[in-house]
This record gives structure tokens, sequence and C-alpha cells, in this order.
């Protein structure tokens, strides 16, 4: 891993220069001044030229004259511009033109300054300095930028590999706790039961993981994709609701859903929807007290264009100081489950990401008596695919 | 010395310091190319008038303006400056005055410079 240099005498000599100026004495002078620094220098005469030595001598930095016969200084500096794009060596206009409009002038066109004249070779080394110092820095970043990407898409794929080879044995283990507990071997002790069910409880938990972290993975690598589709979105938490109660039943806590008004049906990808409700009401669940009642509810703002559903939870709220960890990877926040569930601590940072991929938002709030509300906010259908109502 | 209001001394000096055995090779190189080159600016300048092309009347006016300005010949370098700015933005109607004033200037201005040649 290459480290960047943090001595302040980067290695300049030797750089290249590039030098276009129709007039020769301009030339003699810069590169005089040049030679001094043990800068390596090409001339070119006019604009055209320039271009074609620029791309045979692929200098590091150039010092462009403005006004010349053909293309003048600014209209060559826009060439180089397009052809090289963010590549372009840095580009210093020489000129004893200094009218701000043109000082301008020559910044839009992409110039990154301006050299006046009379030329004074302190000055010119000074900022020739300057200019080519940003660009070794800027080139060393982007090349530590690249390996970072290399590396978090190395992880990414480690991530999907791991989790992907872990789910086989997982369900195995799962399938064959299975086999023990219905006695499919012969029949069990109450003793052994308990620790079979042990057993499935945690090849349970751990395939959670797993799923979670390939999620993770797969939405890291920006390859989440959604399948979109006009669906019901009472249908969708009316079903979650019912599921996650089966399992609230044992808390005796209860889940009430309260559907809108008028049906909505949003374009969303239901499978990922359906998973961002079913985590928002198993964590209601999970961290309220026993004997709880949840709240699960649709509302459609037809003006603004969106839609929500809400899970309102009787749990301690969400505390001040941890806000900002609620939706990021692996955070867990002080609270802890109710009924001895486990908690990865992936579910919200996935809803997060599937609601960002819908364009939606997702917001967490303390109720004022007691608990949170978490609400998704999606954008409906474009209002020109609505069939016109009343 | 030259004459400092022809030539500004630092000018000559910050040329002077760009050849570090101090043997004044690159200084005179430069004022060689500065007293031809600029001849041929001001015969430019004659044709452009003539042929009433005002950009590249205006080109030349600009380049002496420039090269006059690195070897310090300011009295030069204003003259250059105002029939540049003249061209510009009055044409070629009334560059005579100006263009006179530019010639004797650096008449005065290449007296100078022989001199600190020689010298």
């Amino acid at each position: 891993m290459v480290t960047p240099s943090t001595s302040s005498s980067l290695q300049l000599a030797g750089r290249k220069i590039l030098i276009v100026d129709d007039d020769r004495l301009n030339i003699r002078i810069l590169a005089g001044i040049l030679k001094t620094e043990g800068y390596v220098t090409a001339e070119a005469d006019s604009g055209e030229r320039g271009l074609q030595l620029y791309a045979e001598f692929r200098p590091d930095l150039v010092l462009l004259d403005v006004m010349m016969p053909g293309i003048d200084g600014f209209e060559t500096c826009r060439r180089l511009r397009r052809t090289y794009g963010d590549d372009t060596a840095p580009i210093i206009f020489v000129t004893a033109k200094k009218d701000s409009d043109d000082v301008l002038e020559g910044l839009s066109a992409g110039g990154a300054d301006y050299l006046p004249k009379p030329l004074k070779p302190k000055e010119v080394l000074a900022r020739i300095r300057t200019h080519l110092q940003n660009q070794i820095l800027s080139e060393q970043q982007k090349h530590l930028v690249d390996q970072l990407s290399r590396a978090n898409a190395a992880k990414n794929r480690f991530l999907g590999i791991a989790a992907h080879d872990l789910r086989n044995p997982l369900a195995s283990i799962r399938g064959l706790a299975e086999l023990l507990s219905e006695g499919a071997v012969g029949p069990l002790t109450p003793e052994q039961v308990e620790l079979v069910d042990a057993i499935s409880g945690a090849g349970q938990s751990m395939l959670d993981l797993v799923n979670e972290l390939l999620d993770v993975a797969t939405i890291e690598a920006g390859e989440l994709k959604l399948h979109l589709q006009s669906h019901n979105l009472s249908d969708l938490v009316a079903k979650s609701v019912a599921m996650t109660n089966m399992e609230a039943a044992k808390k005796q806590t209860r889940v009430a859903f309260l559907p809108p008004a008028t049906p909505v049906t949003p374009l969303i990808d239901p499978e990922r929807i359906k998973q961002v409700i079913d985590n928002l009401l198993s964590n209601a669940v999970k961290y309220s007290p026993p004997g709880s009642a949840i709240t699960a509810l649709i509302e459609e703002d037809r003006t603004g264009g969106t839609c929500s559903f809400s899970v309102r939870d009787q749990g301690p709220g969400i505390p001040e100081n941890e806000r900002d960890k609620l939706f990021k990877d692996f955070s867990r926040l002080s609270s802890l489950p109710t009924g001895g569930e486990k908690s990865t601590g992936l579910g919200l940072a996935i809803c997060r990401k599937i609601v960002d991929a819908h364009r939606g938002s997702i917001v967490a709030e303390n109720l004022p008596e007691r608990g949170c509300e978490f609400r998704v906010t999606l954008p409906t259908q474009p209002p020109a695919a609505r069939t016109p109502s009343s | 010395m030259p004459d400092s209001t022809i030539i500004d001394p630092q000018a000559i000096e910050n040329l002077r310091a760009l050849d570090p055995d101090g043997k004044d090779a690159f200084l005179r190189e430069i004022i060689g190319v500065f007293l031809e080159d600029t001849p041929q600016r001001l015969a430019e300048l004659d044709s452009t008038l003539a042929a009433g092309d005002v950009l590249a009347f205006t080109r030349a006016a600009h380049s002496v303006k420039g090269s006059s300005s690195n070897l310090g010949a300011n009295v030069l370098r204003a003259a250059a400056e105002k029939l540049e700015h003249q061209a510009r933005t009055h044409g070629l109607g009334d560059v005579t005055g100006l263009l006179a004033q530019v010639r004797s200037e650096y008449a005065r201005a290449q007296e100078a410079l022989a001199a600190l040649l020689q010298a």
C-alpha cells in the first residue's frame, strides 16, 4: 500500500512543462527561468502546434500565451480540456492582458492561474511550484481512492462468498435438528428436546445473520436491483402484521393495523419493502415490554405525491445521543430486546438502503408519552399515471 | 548602465540572475532576440496598417508591449499599450501618431540596450 509522502519538498525537478507562445522572446525567457529549477521544457509557437506537442510530450504543466494568431490561448485551453478531461495538466495563462473579464474567461475555459507580464522569475517559479505540488497530491489521492475502492469491492465479494457458503451447512443444521426434534430417529427425552431446540435456535440466528450479511454485500456492491411494480401497500402490511402477531403472541404483545381510507398503491419492489416492514415490526415487538400494544398504520399525502407506513412501539424510545447511530451498519443501541431475542445490528441499515433505493426516506422519532415511531415515506406513482379523481 | 528611464535595471537584473555562472550569456541572448524580433514587429505594424488588418495590427502591437516589458523598456511598453488600445477600440483610422511614437521609443531602447551589450 502506497503511503502518501508527507514531506513538503516533493521532487519537482525533471517535471515537464510545455510553453506555448508565438513570440520567441517570451519562450526563451520562460525556458531560461524554468531551466534554473531543473524543469524539462518543450516549446510550441502556436495553439495548434501546442495541441500536437501536448499529445507527444505529455507535460505536467502548460504555460499558455493568450494572444496568438490562429486559435488563441483560451481556445487552446478549452480544446485540451475537452480532449483530456480531468487528466489535463494544470494550465497557466501568461499574458499582459489583465482585465478581470479576461481573467474570468481564462478561468472558465479551464485555466488554473494567470501569470502577468512582465515575467518575474521568482513569481513564475513559485506559482508553478504550487500548481505542480497540487497536481502531485491530486494524483496521489486518486491512486489511494482507487486502492480503497478495490479493497472495498474485494471485501464485498468476500462477504458475499462467505455468506453464501455458510448457508448450506446452516440449513443442514436446522434440517437435522428438526428431524431429531420430530422424533424421526427415535423418541427424545425432555432434556434432549431442550438441547435440540437450542441447537435449532442458534442455527436460525446464524442463518439470519448470514442472510443479512449477504444483503449488505449485495446492496453495497451496488447490485441491489429493484423490481418495481404497482402494489397495494395495505396488503403487504396486513400480511406482515399477521405473521408478526404469531410470534408476538408469545410475549402477549399485539400489533394492530390501521389501514388507509382509500387504497394506496405505490411503485415498489414488494419483496424488498416487505423486508423493511418485517424488520420494523419485528423490532417494535423486540424492544417493547411483554404485553405491549403496537400500531402499524398507512397514510397518504396526495398533494405531496407520497405515502408512508409507520410503526409505533411502546419501548424505551431512542436516546438522543444515539440517534445518529440508528441506521448505520452493525450499530447496536443501548436498549436491549425485552424477550431475550437476538439482534445483529444490520436490520435498520439494510432498511435504510432499500428505502434509499426507492428514493424514499426513513426516520425515527420518539413519541411524546413513551415509545418510538419509525416512519417510511415513499413516492407514489407520478401524477400523470394516476387516473383523474374527483 | 543604461539610462534607467528607458530601461528598468530591475528587469535586467532579473534576466541576469538566470545565469548562475554570472557570465551574462542568457541576458545577451535575450537582448539579442529582442533586437532582432522587434524590428520585424514594427515592419508587421506597417504592412498590416497598409492592408487594413486590424486584428493582425493589434496583435503586433500587443507583442511589442509584451516583449518590451520583459526587457524593462517601460516607456516603449506604455507607447505600445496605447497603440494596441487605440487599434482595438477605434480601428486603424488614427494610429499613425502613436505608431511613430512606438518607433522612436524603440530607437531609444535599442540604443540603450546596445550600449549595455558593449559594456
